[in-house]
Formats: structure tokens, C-alpha cells, sequence
């Protein structure tokens, strides 16, 4: 499916900032089927200085700082990609999930095994029992990874309610979990942090979702703003039941909010431990007393034939 | 490794100062390089060589030399302000440095063997460092465990590829050494990310030796000089040279909360280096610079006191008020060097320690000379299975910094502790790692005038050289265990110890008396914009707390005494004590109640009272004095803490809100009017040493700039308000004015007893010999301003031209027909209160000037 994203981040500064530093994860991830034709970043007032590289996961990230007084800042990223169509759950034949815990632990001279790191604690999501013990319920016998995750999924999204407004972008997971309501960066979160607690590798997807849903399908909660899911890694099993070396793990996304796979409807913008490693827009400011946000998220399918007319390119 | 290396002496007279003494059973006897004898406390064997020379040398010194030598020492570190903030909190005590007068000695094959380990060790560091960042070969090929890198919070995503200024990461790195009773070295932890103890350790060298210069000698203690300087010579040569110009290094703090901001203030100077706090520097264009009074300055390198997760708030902890917004990006951009790199922290885990010695064949193809105590990692299956039975003669330590905080010694933990502890680890092995349980060697200290033996561990460090070496430095920081114990831990209330390594030949003897300031680096000292706004501010309290204590004074005095019902003078002292915040708004003057006016301006006098009077000037005073506490000497800085002290205590018992109080007695008067005579003593102490025992530099013009101003503002505008109220065609007023300007002697040495307003304008507003006339103090204000900045500030005259010049108001005219002419008169006050208004303004225009780069910076998130 062929998405135009517009992402528009304003702040309103009172008085003026004299000097700021933002970093940005705006660019779509160009990665396991999704392409991004075009991407702009447009920046008001101009940065003094801006420079954009890729982390070590992949992702875009752009610097930029401004050093003379101003009162407004505006972002706006507008992307057109290519997405990728879902991947279903059932369709992957996946390992045990205490395979893959033994997997993922270390043995001097195993071999390498790069998802290790999101088994780990991360800065936003602390190890903590309340995560396990909600977890235990759906990593039952030895149960394929892939079905006990969608099964930890499912489960999240009953117990949680979604309220926008309920949490904001420096609430806990545990907090979260504890409330039983949060919005989607809660959602995914503690689908992270429950896998983690189980020994399995994790990770949080920020992204975007369509808004006008497919005709005869309900509106989905989580378009019109930035979307943020849940990725679990999944190895192969091969044929004796046992993880297959050969074949590299999938990482399966998962989106507790919605109760589903992310589709061709989802644009990924980027991957990491947690929100912290792949905030969309942050920064540090110097001499204002207060500020005001706000944030404006449109996306719209393009029809093939049409795209090199796309709005806002 | 040998071990037992010292022969011991032939002479068997062991000095009488030894008595019995001895270690501890179990634990090895550093005086006689034996291992601890077996019943506790019993002296068997011989001295060591070293420290048979070190009491030759004491020769027939008895126990009341030394404790002579003890008191000595304890008034140096008093006098040298060396502390150690217990609390890490500005309110808590700071307790003076603890550290024993008996020097540790190590035979020179002692620190072969540690020289050589710990040498290797920095290189091993550094190489794991390079990989890590580098091609992570280690963790691809398991000889690392991922959850002791990538998981660890220590180890810096943003550093991820990035080759640091000058290319290596490394520059300090702190080993915590233990001697097993056997008389072996073993390795317990290593700090790297900040390690302290290199300011203590010189301070301790320059205490030590002052103590036992004859010893010293003999000994041919080696020096420390060289290894410092080699540090600093190997910054500032792998420093970044953007610019061309000299190259700034900075020692960069947390601020003097921190447990050891002692050290890094103590650093800072003998180092030559600029003592910064994250909020002097700025990032730009990826650049870091240093905010001074007179603009930004390109900073190259940065010796760091700071944990890496406050470094940058921008992508570290965004909650991080200590660090540098920006700091990662010119880091990476390697237009910046870190000692040390940030990012190494995880070096400092425990667990890493168990996999050193393969590391060490795979990395350097060599063995690991200097072992660690074994340690297990209990995030491996293996470990945990071998090492569970054998809990109870272990040590239990977090793996990761967020863990569960301290070590814990297994053997003294209760049975079911025991076991809660092994459910722990079988629950969350990853985060435990289990250590070997050593008995620390046990070295002589004096104690309440004896010797006894306490448990030591050393902290030697390897310090970059410029070549791009490494060198150890040849001496230690011993921290000491406290009675009985065996943790040796300044924050558990132990001591610290210099050590002496003992040379091998004998060639000239030298004292450390090190100071680095000549042979370091270099580029002017700046004035940063925080420490330039503390300092003037410093200034303009020192002065306000002066004015407002005279004032107070001279009004209480005033009440009581034959012009107390002169009301010109009493509406005068009103008006001039509401403006100056000695009674609170809305205070009767004294005219209507002399009584309750009097209550009002004792109740408000103390810090406690909430107003902003003379106790409160104190504690202000106080507070920017210590923001600049290391500019200060600590005879000053003493000064300052007692005058406020003292101020408060004696203020105590006059508020009339207080049980037990003594209000509206007679007592009462006598007592607030004592205080402000102490409190003037105290002030006139801290004058003194302003005016003396600061160095002359744009700090101290500052501190003059800020006391000149508020001088101006407070006397023009209360001379001003004497010609308002009519006092000063009072005799009382008269006087009064006089003693408020601090000017009575003078007068009456210059007219005696005339009472004529011509001859005390003239000595209040133009004499160019008074320190106090309005004349002097602007032309003071104008040559200060004008030499800020080696005269180089941009537009200087805009703000000298503020300033009224009182020495062409034309005062003669005001009774050229004999009589005061009130034209004349309204004239002269209209100008007095355009002075006060251009002394506040001129204030304003200074901190715009410079400090503006002061203001806090916060995080934003989308």
C-alpha cells in the first residue's frame, strides 16, 4: 500500500528560547519490505547547524540546534512509503518459547545472536516481578513463541482500557500496568517489558497507522497521532522441534492497542529498546519559561498512478 | 609473584613505639611483611626493612612526638578546608578529610609486582574499550557475555562507532588492590568512568610528608609530580586543535554537593585546570565552549568528575541538570577529548573481572599478571550451579550499578538471609556476581596515642603519558577499615592513608610540594559566567549585610539616645530602615511608636525571622560564597560560615515569637545591639580579606564592581532621603548621617565639631580621599568596569556612561548666598535618586553583559 504521512510538531515558546538542541526520528525505516520513495524534513526556523545519520539500529536520527532567539519552532515530515503487507502470526512456524530463553542466554563460544540485547533491561522499562507475573499465563508448556506472544497480546489488550490523556510520555509501564488503562506507547511497552521478565527479546516499534480505515472495517484507535507497537523475536523451529540455527529468527510485530498485526496500514518509523531510543522529536531549550505543543499526524493512501502528485512532498 | 619480599632486619630492637602491637589473626602484618600471627594482637618476627628505616628514622621519637605530629596534622587539614561531604547534601556536614598519620609503606618489589599487573590491566581496558566501540569482536565471539555490555547501562549507545579525540578512550584507571593473607595482590574492583581519589592522594602526599620529612628522606620516597604532569601533557596533546589557539582543558564537576567536590576543586588548581560545572559550558556547532564574563571560549578537553549519564540531557538522561546539552554530538564529531571517554563504565562491573584473564590472552596474547579475586558471573548456568554450595564463603555484589547497592559479605548473614539471598540469585542470576572473601593485610596507624594495626586496600591508578603510554603512578590512596572491620570505605566512616612507595637506590630526595599551575597548560585563566555573577553578588551582599547592620544599629542606638525624640531624625531613620528591608512594609515609623518600631526591626533581624534584613544579607553572603568556595581562601571561607553562625545564634532569643524569649525587656536591646557589633567585627574580617587576600583578576573586579554599586545605590538614596525628611538640618541627623557613611572620624578630624551641611556634603558626595563619597565610589565603579576584560569588552562606555559624575554637581552653589537655597536642595536630592537609579541599572546591564549565558536550560518531548 502506498501511504503519505504528514507529521507536523509545533511548539510555541513564552518567552523565546535563545538557544535549543532537538533530536528527530522522523524518517521512515527503510527495512523488511517497507520503501520510502520520498522524505522531507522541514525545519522553521532554519538550524544553524543540522546533521542527519543513521543509529546503530538503523534508524534515522537527525540533530539539529539553533542558536538565536525564537519564539515558535515548526517541524514537519512528510513521507510517502511503500508498505508491507501483514504478517500472520499462524503462519510462522516458531520454537518453543523456553528454547528460545535458553537460546538467548549466554554460553561462552555460542555462537552470535544479535536480538540478545533487547532481553535486557532498557532505560525506560526497568525490570520489575508485576511484569512476569501478568506474563506467565500465556507461556504455558512448550507453547511456539509466536502463539504465546499473540496469546500475551491478546491479554494486554483486555486488561487494559485506552484512554488518551491517562498517561503521558514519562508514565512507567508499571504504572501503567497497575492502572490498567494507557495509550498505545503504554500498550507496547508492556508487551516489551512482560517478554523481557519471560527472557525473550523484545522491542518497540514508533510508527503510524492509516486513518481512513478500508471500507467495511471500524476506525481504529491510534490514527491521527504518532502509533507506537510491540516486536518479539521469534526463531525458527526446524523439524526435530529444536530452534533451526540456519534459518535467521523473525521478529514478529505485534500491536496490543489494536489486538492485531500491523498490516500494509502501518508506516514503521523506527526500532529500539524502548521510547527512549526512538522518541520522534525531542530537545533541550535555554531561556524560555514555558511552552506549548502540539502535534498534527495525517495519513492518506495514495493510489499508484497518483503518487508523484502527493500532497505536501 | 614473591611474596614475604623484605628481609627482615638484623637489629632485633623493634622501636619502643611498636609495644605489642600486631595484625589480627588471618590477616596479613604489613609491618612484618608476615602473615598475621596466631593469636590476635600478639607481635611475633621482625620488621620489614622499610619500615625498620622509617623508625631509625623517627629515632628516639616517643608517643607525645607523635601525637604532636597528630595535632599538626589535624590543623592542616583543618586550615586546608580538605573535606569530605558525607551526605552529599549542602545542608549536611561536611567532615574534614580522615586520614592517619602513619604513611603505608610498600617495599619496592611490592610495587614492581603492582606497577607491572596494573599496566597491563589499562592496556587490557583500553583494548576492550576499542573493540566495544569498535568492531565487537568480543561479544560476536562470546568471550563476553552481551548482558555485561549491551546490557549494561554503562555501556553508551550513543558512543556506538565512535573513535574519541585523540584515539583512545582510556586516560585514568583506578584499581582497588587487597593483600591476602598469603601476601598476595589481588585486584577487587576497577573504576574508570570517574574514579576519585587522585586530589586526596596528592593532598594526603603533601600532609604526610610535611609530617615526617626526615623519613621521607631516608626512604627516598618516589614522587608523584611526574605522573600528574603526564596526564595533563597527554590531554593537552591529543586535544583537538580546531582553533589554533592555546588549548583549554577543564575539570569537569558536579558541583560542590558532591561527596568529593573537595578533590575536584583541590585538582583543579594544582592542576592548572578550569574548575567547571556543566552549566559554564555550551554546546555550538558541535563545539564545546566555556560561558565567561566576556564571552565563549573554545574549551578542548575535559577531565571528568561527572558519571556519564548526566553528561548530556539531550540523549542521556534528559532529567540531568549537570551536564552539557549537545556534548555526545561534539564528542562524536571529535571536536572534543573526554578522560575519559564517556561510556567505560561497564568496565566497572564485578562480573567483567571473571573473564579478564582469557580476554588478556585473546587481546594482548599474554597472561594476566595481577589476578582479580575470583569472581562469577551468575548469569552463567555453570557459575551458579558451582558456586551456590559455596555461598557463605563469599562476597555477594550487584552486577549492574542500579542493583542491589552494597556488597554483602555471606559469612555474616543469618541462615534463612543466607538463603533468600541464594533464592535471589537462582530467581535473577544476571544481576548478582559472587566474589571471593578475602581478610584485608593490616597496616600500623596512630590512635588515640598508640599504635594499632587496621585493615587496608589500595587505590593505585595508571595514568596516560603523553607519549601514549601508560605509567602508574608510584604511590596509593589506602583507604582504611574502621575497628574490627573489614571494609575499607570512606563513606562507612573509615580512614584514608598515604602510601610511600619506598625507592630502590638512593638519589636526591625530593618533597612533593607539587603545583602544576606554572608547567600547565596554556591560555589565560577565564572567569566563567556562573562564577562571575557568585562572585558579584558575593560583592553586593558582603556590603548590603554591612550597610543594613550599621544601619540597624544606628537606629536602635538612635531610639535610646538624647535625639530620641528628634522626629526629623526618627522619620528619616523610618523611611531609610522600610527602604533597606530592616522592618517589615507597613511598620508605624518610629514618630507614631518608637516601641513598636523597635520590636519590629529586632524581631526581623535574625535569618530565621523570614525578613530580608541584616541576618538574612548574611546568609546570602554565604550562600554565593560557597559557589565560589575555591576561590576563596579557607580563612575566609571560615570567617564567612562563622559570621552567619554566630549572627543566628545570637539572634536566637530576641524574636518575640520564640518560647523563653527575652522581648521587650531591657535585656533585649542589649543583646540585638551586641549582635550587630559582632556582626560588624565579622564583616569587617571579610572586607579585610577581600580587599587583601584576593587575587586581583575579573573575578575580584566583579566582587568589587557588585559591592561598589550596591554601596552607591543605598547611600545615595538614604542621603537623599536626609535632605527629604529635613534630619540633617538636625544635629542628631547630622551625626547620624555621618556614622551611616562610615565617615564620622574623618569629619571630625577635618572640621571638628562644625555642623555645616556645605562641609558634609563636601565630604559625602566629592571628597576624591573619601572611600565612601559618592565621587570616589562612582570613579572606583568606572576604573573597575573599564579594566574588565583586559579593557577588551565590547562597548565598556556604554555602561560607564550610566554612571552621574557627583564631582561636578555644583555644590558651592547650594549656599553661595548664605543661606540653603531649596531650589538648590530639590535639585540635589533629584540627582541623589538618579544616582541610586543608575547603580540598580548598572547592575542590570553587568548581569546582562555577563553572565547572560547563565539561564537553566530544560528538556522538551514530543
Amino acid at each position: 500500500m502506498l501511504l503519505h504521512v504528514l507529521h507536523e510538531t509545533r511548539y510555541d515558546y513564552s518567552p523565546a528560547v535563545e538557544n535549543a538542541q532537538h533530536v528527530a526520528y522522523l524518517r521512515p525505516l527503510e527495512a523488511d519490505g517497507q520503501r520510502v520513495i520520498r522524505h522531507s524534513l522541514q525545519i522553521s526556523p532554519d538550524p544553524a547547524h543540522q546533521r542527519t545519520v543513521a543509529d546503530l539500529y538503523g534508524n534515522s536520527r537527525s540533530y539539529f540546534s539553533f542558536q538565536s532567539s525564537h519564539a515558535q519552532l515548526v517541524v514537519k515530515a512528510s513521507s510517502l512509503v511503500q508498505t508491507a503487507p501483514a504478517m500472520d502470526h499462524q503462519d510462522i512456524e516458531s520454537a518453543p518459547w523456553q528454547q528460545v530463553c535458553e537460546h538467548l542466554r549466554y554460553q561462552a563460544g555460542a555462537p552470535w545472536e544479535p536480538s540478545v540485547e533487547f532481553v535486557f533491561d532498557s532505560p525506560c522499562l526497568p525490570h520489575d516481578d508485576a511484569f512476569a507475573e501478568f506474563a506467565k499465563p500465556s507461556f504455558t508448556g512448550s507453547r511456539p513463541i509466536a502463539l504465546a506472544a499473540w496469546d500475551l497480546m491478546q491479554r494486554i489488550h483486555r486488561h487494559m482500557r485506552y484512554e488518551s490523556q491517562s498517561t503521558d510520555v514519562s508514565t512507567p509501564a508499571l504504572q501503567a500496568l497497575r492502572q490498567g488503562k494507557g495509550v498505545c506507547q503504554d500498550f507496547a511497552h508492556i508487551l516489551v517489558a512482560c517478554c523481557r521478565s519471560m527472557g525473550l527479546a523484545a522491542r518497540y516499534v514508533s510508527g503510524y497507522l492509516l486513518s481512513v480505515p478500508p471500507p467495511g472495517q471500524s476506525r481504529l484507535i491510534g490514527s491521527d497521532a504518532s502509533h507506537a507497537w510491540a516486536s518479539v523475536y521469534c526463531p525458527h523451529a526446524g523439524p526435530d522441534g529444536q530452534i533451526d540455527v540456519r534459518r535467521p529468527g523473525i521478529w514478529l510485530d505485534l500491536d496490543p492497542t489494536n489486538d492485531r498485526c500491523p498490516g500494509e496500514d502501518y508506516v514503521t518509523l523506527a526500532r529500539g529498546r524502548d521510547f527512549l531510543d526512538v522518541s520522534p522529536l525531542r530537545g533541550v531549550i535555554q531561556g524560555s519559561a514555558s511552552h506549548k505543543l502540539s502535534v498534527a499526524v495525517t495519513v492518506t493512501q495514495v493510489a499508484a498512478n497518483t503518487s508523484a502528485a502527493a500532497p505536501g512532498a | 609473584m614473591t611474596v614475604n619480599q623484605s628481609t627482615p632486619n638484623r637489629i632485633p630492637a623493634a622501636h619502643p613505639l611498636l609495644g605489642q602491637v600486631g595484625a589480627a589473626a588471618g590477616h596479613y602484618d604489613e609491618l612484618r611483611a608476615l602473615p598475621g600471627a596466631a593469636g590476635a594482637g600478639v607481635s611475633a618476627g621482625q620488621l620489614a626493612r622499610a619500615w625498620q628505616s622509617f623508625f631509625d628514622a623517627l629515632g628516639d621519637a616517643g608517643p607525645a612526638d607523635l601525637d604532636q605530629r597528630q595535632h599538626a596534622l589535624e590543623r592542616l587539614i583543618r586550615d586546608n578546608g580538605v573535606t569530605y561531604n558525607v551526605y552529599a547534601d549542602s545542608h549536611g556536614p561536611q567532615r574534614p578529610w580522615a586520614l592517619d598519620l602513619l604513611p603505608m609503606l610498600l617495599s619496592a618489589d611490592d610495587w614492581a609486582v603492582i606497577e607491572k599487573g596494573v599496566e597491563q590491566r589499562a592496556q587490557l581496558l583500553e583494548a576492550i574499550m576499542a573493540d566495544v566501540y569498535g568492531p565487537q569482536r568480543l561479544i560476536q565471539q562470546a568471550l563476553l557475555p552481551q548482558a555485561l555490555v549491551r546490557g549494561h547501562p554503562g555501556y553508551l549507545r550513543a558512543m556506538h562507532g565512535a573513535t574519541p579525540a585523540g584515539g583512545r578512550h582510556l586516560r585514568i584507571a583506578a584499581f582497588d588492590l587487597a593483600r591476602s593473607p598469603q601476601g598476595h595482590w589481588w585486584v577487587v574492583s576497577q573504576r574508570t568512568q570517574a574514579p576519585s581519589g587522585l586530589g586526596y592522594l596528592l593532598e594526603n602526599r603533601n600532609s604526610i610528608s610535611l609530617q615526617f620529612p626526615q623519613a621521607f628522606r631516608a626512604l627516598n620516597v618516589r614522587s608523584l609530580a611526574g605522573s600528574y604532569k603526564a596526564l595533563i601533557d597527554s590531554i593537552a596533546s591529543a586535544c583537538p586543535d580546531l582553533d589554533g589557539g592555546p588549548k583549554r582543558i577543564v575539570l569537569l564537576t558536579p558541583g560542590p554537593y558532591n561527596e568529593t567536590y573537595f578533590e575536584h576543586a583541590y585538582l583543579a588548581r594544582h592542576l592548572g585546570l578550569t574548575l567547571v560545572e556543566g552549566n559554564d559550558l555550551m554546546v555550538r556547532d558541535e563545539r564545546l565552549f566555556l560561558k565567561t564574563i566576556v564571552g565563549l571560549e573554545p574549551v578542548h578537553g575535559v577531565l571528568k568528575r561527572l558519571d556519564d549519564e548526566f553528561l548530556d540531557p539531550l540523549e542521556l538522561r534528559a532529567d540531568s541538570t549537570l551536564g552539557v546539552p549537545g556534548l555526545m554530538q561534539a564528542v562524536r564529531a571529535g571536536n572534543v577529548l573526554l578522560a575519559n571517554a564517556p561510556g567505560s563504565a561497564f568496565l566497572e562491573s564485578p562480573a567483567l573481572l571473571g573473564f579478564l584473564p582469557a580476554l588478556s590472552e585473546h587481546l594482548l596474547g599474554q597472561t594476566l599478571q595481577l589476578p582479580s579475586l575470583a569472581s562469577w558471573w551468575c548469569g552463567e548456568q555453570a557459575a551458579v550451579q558451582d558456586m551456590l554450595p559455596k555461598l557463605r564463603d563469599h562476597v555477594i555484589k550487584p552486577t549492574y550499578p542500579s542493583g542491589h547497592g552494597l556488597s554483602v559479605i555471606a559469612h555474616t548473614l543469618s541462615p534463612p538471609e543466607l538463603a533468600n539471598w541464594a533464592a535471589r540469585i537462582m530467581r535473577r542470576g544476571l544481576d548478582h556476581t559472587v566474589q571471593a572473601y578475602t581478610p584485608l593485610s593490616q597496616t600500623p596507624i596512630w590512635h588515640g596515642g598508640k599504635m594499632v594495626l587496621r585493615s587496608a586496600m589500595l587505590r593505585v591508578f595508571a595514568l596516560a603519558d603523553g607519549q601514549g603510554a601508560w605509567r602508574v603512578l608510584p604511590g596509593a590512596l589506602a583507604r582504611l577499615a574502621s575497628r574490627d572491620e573489614n571494609i575499607a570505605s570512606m563513606q562507612q566512616g573509615g580512614s584514608s592513608a598515604d602510601v610511600w612507595v619506598v625507592g630502590r637506590s638512593s638519589g636526591p630526595a625530593v618533597i612533593d610540594g607539587l603545583n602544576l599551575r606554572s608547567s600547565g597548560p596554556g591560555g589565560k585563566a577565564a572567569i566563567s559566567s556562573r562564577a562571575g555573577e557568585n562572585l558579584f553578588w558575593l560583592g553586593r551582599y558582603t556590603e548590603r549585610a554591612e550597610n543594613s547592620a550599621r544601619l540597624a544599629q544606628l537606629t536602635l542606638q538612635s531610639l535610646h539616645g538624647e535625639d530620641r525624640d528628634c522626629s526629623s531624625l526618627l522619620s528619616w531613620l523610618s523611611r531609610v530602615a522600610v527602604n533597606n528591608a530592616l522592618v517589615p512594609p507597613g511598620t508605624p515609623a518610629a514618630t507614631q511608636s518608637s516601641r513598636v518600631f523597635e520590636r519590629a526591626l529586632i524581631d526581623a533581624l535574625g535569618p530565621a525571622s523570614g525578613a530580608t534584613s541584616v541576618g538574612y544579607n548574611l546568609m546570602a553572603l554565604k550562600g554565593a560564597a560557597a559557589c565560589v568556595r575555591e576561590r576563596l581562601s579557607q580563612a575566609q571561607w571560615q570567617t564567612i560560615v562563622q559570621a552567619a553562625q554566630d549572627f543566628e545564634t545570637r539572634c536566637e532569643p530576641l524574636s518575640g515569637v520564640r518560647q523563653g524569649s527575652i522581648a521587650g525587656s531591657p535585656e533585649q536591646l542589649e543583646r540585638a545591639l551586641n549582635a550587630l557589633q559582632w556582626a560588624s567585627h565579622w564583616l569587617a574580617a571579610i572586607t579585610g580579606a577581600q580587599t587583601d587576600r584576593m587575587m586581583r583578576d575579573d573575578g575580584w573586579r566583579l566582587l568589587s564592581i557588585g559591592r561598589h554599586i550596591e554601596r552607591l545605590g543605598s547611600l545615595s538614596s538614604a542621603l537623599a532621603s536626609g535632605l527629604a525628611t529635613g534630619a540633617l538640618r538636625e544635629d542628631g541627623g547630622y551625626r547620624a548621617m555621618l556614622a551611616l557613611f562610615d565617615s564620622t572620624i574623618t569629619f571630625q578630624a577635618l572640621y571638628q565639631q562644625r555642623r555645616d551641611l556645605g562641609a558634609l556634603l563636601g565630604l559625602l558626595v566629592q571628597d576624591s580621599d573619601n572611600p565612601r563619597s559618592l565621587a570616589w565610589v562612582t570613579q572606583t565603579l568606572k576604573a573597575r568596569l573599564n579594566k574588565l576584560g583586559a579593557g577588551q569588552m565590547p562597548d565598556m562606555d556604554g555602561l560607564t556612561r550610566l554612571l552621574p559624575d557627583p564631582s561636578r554637581w555644583p555644590l558651592a552653589d547650594l549656599s553661595a548666598s548664605g543661606r540653603y537655597d531649596p531650589q538648590h536642595l530639590a535639585t540635589l536630592q533629584e540627582d541623589l535618586m538618579a544616582t541610586a537609579q543608575a547603580a540598580w541599572s548598572l547592575s542590570e546591564q553587568v548581569g546582562r553583559r555577563c553572565f547572560s549565558h547563565a539561564a537553566d536550560s530544560r528538556s522538551v518531548g514530543a
